[in-house]
Protein backbone atom coordinates (compact mmCIF):
# COMPACT_ATOMS: atom_id res chain seq x y z
CA UNK A 1 0.00 0.00 0.00
CA UNK A 2 1.44 3.12 -0.82
CA UNK A 3 1.86 5.80 1.90
CA UNK A 4 -0.02 9.08 2.26
CA UNK A 5 3.35 11.30 1.07
CA UNK A 6 3.83 9.54 -1.97
CA UNK A 7 -0.06 9.77 -2.85
CA UNK A 8 0.68 13.33 -2.17
CA UNK A 9 3.51 13.34 -4.36
CA UNK A 10 1.38 11.78 -7.15
CA UNK A 11 -1.57 14.33 -6.38
CA UNK A 12 1.04 17.02 -6.63
CA UNK A 13 2.16 15.82 -10.35
CA UNK A 14 -1.12 15.60 -11.30
CA UNK A 15 -2.94 12.22 -10.29
CA UNK A 16 -6.43 13.03 -9.38
CA UNK A 17 -6.77 9.31 -8.88
CA UNK A 18 -4.21 9.98 -6.12
CA UNK A 19 -6.21 11.74 -4.04
CA UNK A 20 -9.27 10.25 -4.44
CA UNK A 21 -7.21 7.72 -2.67
CA UNK A 22 -6.48 10.19 -0.16
CA UNK A 23 -9.91 11.47 0.62
CA UNK A 24 -11.08 7.65 0.95
CA UNK A 25 -8.58 7.47 4.06
CA UNK A 26 -8.79 10.17 5.87
CA UNK A 27 -12.90 11.25 4.68
CA UNK A 28 -13.96 9.39 7.72
CA UNK A 29 -12.13 10.63 10.68
CA UNK A 30 -11.98 13.96 8.99
CA UNK A 31 -15.94 13.72 8.84
CA UNK A 32 -15.98 12.53 12.99
CA UNK A 33 -14.09 15.49 14.07
CA UNK A 34 -16.01 17.83 12.03
CA UNK A 35 -19.44 16.19 13.78
CA UNK A 36 -17.91 16.02 17.29
CA UNK A 37 -17.28 19.67 17.25
CA UNK A 38 -20.66 20.66 15.38
CA UNK A 39 -22.92 18.39 17.20
CA UNK A 40 -25.40 15.44 16.39
CA UNK A 41 -27.79 18.04 14.98
CA UNK A 42 -25.59 19.60 12.57
CA UNK A 43 -24.61 16.85 10.88
CA UNK A 44 -24.63 18.01 6.77
CA UNK A 45 -22.81 20.92 7.99
CA UNK A 46 -20.15 18.51 9.07
CA UNK A 47 -20.38 16.85 5.46
CA UNK A 48 -19.80 20.09 3.99
CA UNK A 49 -16.60 20.53 6.14
CA UNK A 50 -15.16 17.78 4.98
CA UNK A 51 -15.60 18.00 1.58
CA UNK A 52 -14.74 22.08 1.80
CA UNK A 53 -11.71 20.46 3.97
CA UNK A 54 -9.90 18.58 1.67
CA UNK A 55 -10.72 21.11 -1.43
CA UNK A 56 -9.00 23.56 0.41
CA UNK A 57 -6.05 20.50 1.02
CA UNK A 58 -5.70 20.32 -2.54
CA UNK A 59 -5.72 23.39 -3.28
CA UNK A 60 -2.55 23.81 -0.48
CA UNK A 61 -0.88 20.83 -0.98
CA UNK A 62 1.80 22.74 -2.66
CA UNK A 63 2.43 24.12 0.43
CA UNK A 64 2.12 20.82 2.81
CA UNK A 65 6.11 20.42 3.24
CA UNK A 66 5.78 16.70 4.80
CA UNK A 67 7.19 17.99 8.33
CA UNK A 68 3.65 16.73 10.29
CA UNK A 69 1.65 14.42 9.12
CA UNK A 70 -0.58 14.49 6.35
CA UNK A 71 -3.27 13.09 8.16
CA UNK A 72 -2.53 15.46 10.94
CA UNK A 73 -2.16 18.67 8.82
CA UNK A 74 -5.82 17.80 7.17
CA UNK A 75 -7.44 17.21 10.45
CA UNK A 76 -6.10 20.46 11.56
CA UNK A 77 -7.69 22.04 8.85
CA UNK A 78 -10.98 20.60 9.31
CA UNK A 79 -10.70 21.48 13.18
CA UNK A 80 -10.26 25.29 12.09
CA UNK A 81 -13.21 25.26 9.55
CA UNK A 82 -15.46 23.46 11.86
CA UNK A 83 -14.90 25.89 14.77
CA UNK A 84 -15.41 28.56 12.15
CA UNK A 85 -18.71 26.98 11.00
CA UNK A 86 -20.26 26.51 14.65
CA UNK A 87 -19.19 30.07 15.19
CA UNK A 88 -21.95 31.21 12.16
CA UNK A 89 -24.37 28.51 12.77
CA UNK A 90 -24.45 29.06 16.64
CA UNK A 91 -27.68 30.76 16.77
CA UNK A 92 -29.22 28.91 13.85
CA UNK A 93 -32.05 26.40 14.82
CA UNK A 94 -30.66 22.81 14.45
CA UNK A 95 -31.86 19.98 11.59
CA UNK A 96 -33.31 17.84 14.78
CA UNK A 97 -32.80 18.81 18.79
CA UNK A 98 -30.06 16.61 20.29
CA UNK A 99 -31.92 15.55 22.80
CA UNK A 100 -34.66 14.78 20.72
CA UNK A 101 -32.49 12.14 18.88
CA UNK A 102 -31.00 11.22 22.07
CA UNK A 103 -34.34 9.76 23.54
CA UNK A 104 -35.24 8.22 20.13
CA UNK A 105 -32.72 5.80 20.57
CA UNK A 106 -32.59 5.39 24.29
CA UNK A 107 -36.58 5.41 25.59
CA UNK A 108 -36.79 5.52 29.70
CA UNK A 109 -38.94 3.03 31.09
CA UNK A 110 -41.86 5.58 32.22
CA UNK A 111 -42.90 8.62 31.33
CA UNK A 112 -42.44 10.64 33.89
CA UNK A 113 -38.68 8.62 34.29
CA UNK A 114 -38.79 9.51 30.01
CA UNK A 115 -39.54 13.28 31.41
CA UNK A 116 -36.74 13.17 33.89
CA UNK A 117 -33.90 11.83 31.44
CA UNK A 118 -35.06 14.34 29.21
CA UNK A 119 -34.88 17.33 31.05
CA UNK A 120 -31.07 15.97 32.75
CA UNK A 121 -30.33 15.36 28.69
CA UNK A 122 -31.24 18.93 27.70
CA UNK A 123 -29.69 20.82 30.68
CA UNK A 124 -26.15 18.22 29.82
CA UNK A 125 -26.45 19.59 26.31
CA UNK A 126 -26.18 23.15 27.42
CA UNK A 127 -23.22 22.35 30.16
CA UNK A 128 -21.64 21.19 26.92
CA UNK A 129 -21.90 24.07 24.60
CA UNK A 130 -20.11 26.19 27.98
CA UNK A 131 -17.23 24.11 27.35
CA UNK A 132 -14.19 24.83 24.94
CA UNK A 133 -14.32 23.41 21.97
CA UNK A 134 -12.01 20.69 22.24
CA UNK A 135 -13.35 19.82 24.98
CA UNK A 136 -16.73 19.13 23.35
CA UNK A 137 -14.89 17.62 20.62
CA UNK A 138 -13.01 15.18 22.70
CA UNK A 139 -16.53 13.73 24.55
CA UNK A 140 -18.03 13.77 21.68
CA UNK A 141 -15.64 11.83 19.75
CA UNK A 142 -15.12 9.47 23.03
CA UNK A 143 -18.98 9.23 24.21
CA UNK A 144 -20.95 9.15 20.88
CA UNK A 145 -18.26 7.99 18.19
CA UNK A 146 -17.05 5.71 20.31
CA UNK A 147 -13.36 6.57 19.69
CA UNK A 148 -10.47 5.33 21.50
CA UNK A 149 -8.40 7.91 23.31
CA UNK A 150 -5.71 7.46 21.14
CA UNK A 151 -7.80 7.96 18.02
CA UNK A 152 -8.97 11.38 20.17
CA UNK A 153 -5.86 12.35 20.56
CA UNK A 154 -4.69 11.64 16.64
CA UNK A 155 -7.70 13.78 15.64
CA UNK A 156 -7.05 16.73 17.86
CA UNK A 157 -3.33 16.35 17.17
CA UNK A 158 -2.32 16.35 21.18
CA UNK A 159 -0.69 13.50 22.62
CA UNK A 160 -2.79 10.85 24.28
CA UNK A 161 -1.85 11.96 27.95
CA UNK A 162 -3.31 15.29 26.92
CA UNK A 163 -6.74 13.75 25.12
CA UNK A 164 -7.07 11.77 28.54
CA UNK A 165 -6.53 15.34 30.52
CA UNK A 166 -9.29 16.93 28.29
CA UNK A 167 -11.59 14.19 29.05
CA UNK A 168 -10.91 14.07 33.07
CA UNK A 169 -11.32 17.76 33.04
CA UNK A 170 -14.31 18.33 30.49
CA UNK A 171 -15.63 15.58 33.27
CA UNK A 172 -14.86 17.70 36.10
CA UNK A 173 -16.50 20.78 34.58
CA UNK A 174 -19.46 19.33 33.58
CA UNK A 175 -19.62 18.01 36.97
CA UNK A 176 -19.61 21.19 38.63
CA UNK A 177 -21.84 22.89 36.06
CA UNK A 178 -24.47 19.79 36.21
CA UNK A 179 -24.26 20.58 39.98
CA UNK A 180 -24.80 23.98 39.92
CA UNK A 181 -28.23 22.88 38.36
CA UNK A 182 -29.28 20.77 41.02
CA UNK A 183 -29.05 17.31 38.77
CA UNK A 184 -26.58 14.69 41.03
CA UNK A 185 -24.24 12.97 38.21
CA UNK A 186 -21.98 10.79 40.92
CA UNK B 1 -20.62 11.60 35.25
CA UNK B 2 -19.26 8.76 32.88
CA UNK B 3 -22.37 6.97 33.40
CA UNK B 4 -24.70 9.70 32.27
CA UNK B 5 -22.54 10.85 29.21
CA UNK B 6 -22.35 7.59 27.87
CA UNK B 7 -26.44 7.45 28.36
CA UNK B 8 -27.05 10.61 27.09
CA UNK B 9 -24.88 10.89 23.92
CA UNK B 10 -25.81 6.97 23.50
CA UNK B 11 -26.46 6.88 19.46
CA UNK B 12 -25.87 6.12 15.82
CA UNK B 13 -23.12 7.53 14.67
CA UNK B 14 -23.05 9.40 11.29
CA UNK B 15 -21.59 8.53 8.76
CA UNK B 16 -20.49 10.18 5.48
CA UNK B 17 -23.03 9.16 1.93
CA UNK B 18 -20.98 6.25 -0.52
CA UNK B 19 -18.85 7.65 -3.17
CA UNK B 20 -18.06 10.70 -1.14
CA UNK B 21 -14.78 10.75 -2.80
CA UNK B 22 -15.92 11.20 -6.28
CA UNK B 23 -18.18 14.24 -4.77
CA UNK B 24 -15.08 16.08 -3.56
CA UNK B 25 -13.38 15.37 -7.57
CA UNK B 26 -16.24 16.75 -8.94
CA UNK B 27 -16.57 19.60 -6.11
CA UNK B 28 -12.63 20.43 -6.89
CA UNK B 29 -13.07 20.24 -10.48
CA UNK B 30 -16.20 23.18 -10.28
CA UNK B 31 -13.89 25.23 -8.14
CA UNK B 32 -10.80 25.05 -10.43
CA UNK B 33 -12.94 25.80 -13.46
CA UNK B 34 -14.54 28.88 -11.82
CA UNK B 35 -11.50 30.38 -10.49
CA UNK B 36 -9.84 29.86 -13.93
CA UNK B 37 -12.63 31.74 -15.59
CA UNK B 38 -12.52 34.55 -13.06
CA UNK B 39 -8.64 34.81 -13.29
CA UNK B 40 -9.14 34.45 -17.33
CA UNK B 41 -11.89 37.25 -16.91
CA UNK B 42 -9.32 39.55 -14.50
CA UNK B 43 -6.20 38.65 -17.04
CA UNK B 44 -8.56 40.16 -20.24
CA UNK B 45 -10.03 43.32 -17.89
CA UNK B 46 -6.44 44.09 -16.64
CA UNK B 47 -4.96 43.49 -20.34
CA UNK B 48 -7.82 46.02 -21.98
CA UNK B 49 -7.37 48.43 -19.23
CA UNK B 50 -3.96 49.13 -19.75
CA UNK B 51 -3.82 49.06 -23.44
CA UNK B 52 -6.53 51.88 -23.50
CA UNK B 53 -4.55 53.91 -20.55
CA UNK B 54 -1.31 53.64 -22.64
CA UNK B 55 -2.73 54.53 -26.26
CA UNK B 56 -4.43 57.79 -24.65
CA UNK B 57 -1.41 58.60 -22.57
CA UNK B 58 0.86 58.09 -26.48
CA UNK B 59 -2.08 60.09 -27.85
CA UNK B 60 -1.42 63.03 -25.63
CA UNK B 61 2.43 62.45 -26.17
CA UNK B 62 1.53 63.57 -30.03
CA UNK B 63 2.85 60.08 -31.08
CA UNK B 64 0.49 58.97 -34.33
CA UNK B 65 -2.57 56.01 -33.98
CA UNK B 66 -0.10 54.17 -36.34
CA UNK B 67 2.70 53.80 -34.27
CA UNK B 68 0.47 53.14 -31.26
CA UNK B 69 -1.41 50.62 -32.48
CA UNK B 70 1.90 48.56 -33.33
CA UNK B 71 3.22 49.29 -29.63
CA UNK B 72 -0.05 47.65 -28.29
CA UNK B 73 -0.52 44.73 -31.08
CA UNK B 74 3.10 43.75 -30.01
CA UNK B 75 2.89 43.90 -26.85
CA UNK B 76 -0.54 41.40 -26.88
CA UNK B 77 1.62 39.13 -29.19
CA UNK B 78 4.51 38.99 -27.05
CA UNK B 79 2.00 38.16 -24.25
CA UNK B 80 -0.13 35.67 -26.62
CA UNK B 81 3.76 34.06 -27.62
CA UNK B 82 3.98 32.20 -24.12
CA UNK B 83 1.04 29.68 -24.21
CA UNK B 84 1.11 29.15 -27.83
CA UNK B 85 5.26 28.27 -27.37
CA UNK B 86 4.17 26.12 -24.48
CA UNK B 87 1.10 24.29 -26.28
CA UNK B 88 4.02 23.48 -29.40
CA UNK B 89 6.26 22.50 -27.28
CA UNK B 90 3.46 20.15 -25.62
CA UNK B 91 2.64 18.94 -28.84
CA UNK B 92 5.82 18.07 -29.74
CA UNK B 93 6.65 16.27 -26.74
CA UNK B 94 3.22 14.22 -27.27
CA UNK B 95 4.55 13.57 -30.61
CA UNK B 96 7.94 12.47 -29.36
CA UNK B 97 6.14 10.08 -27.19
CA UNK B 98 4.13 8.57 -29.71
CA UNK B 99 6.13 5.07 -30.66
CA UNK B 100 7.58 5.34 -34.78
CA UNK B 101 6.67 8.55 -35.14
CA UNK B 102 9.51 10.81 -35.68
Amino acid sequence: MESDAQLVARTRAGDQEAFAELVRRHSGNVFRLAVSILGREFVPEAEDVTQETFVKVHHALETFRGEAEFGSWVYRIAFNRAVNLKERVRFRSPHADETALGRAVAPGPGPERQAEVAQRDRALAECMEGLPEVYQSALRLYYWLDASVGEVAALLGVPANTAKSYLHRARQLLQAMMTEKGYNCD
Amino acid sequence: MDAVLRRSLAGPAPSLPPEFDRRVLRELRRSSQGAGRRGRILLASYGVVSAITSAVVMGAEGIGWEAIVVVVLSAVALVAAGPLARGLARRGAGAAMVPGRR
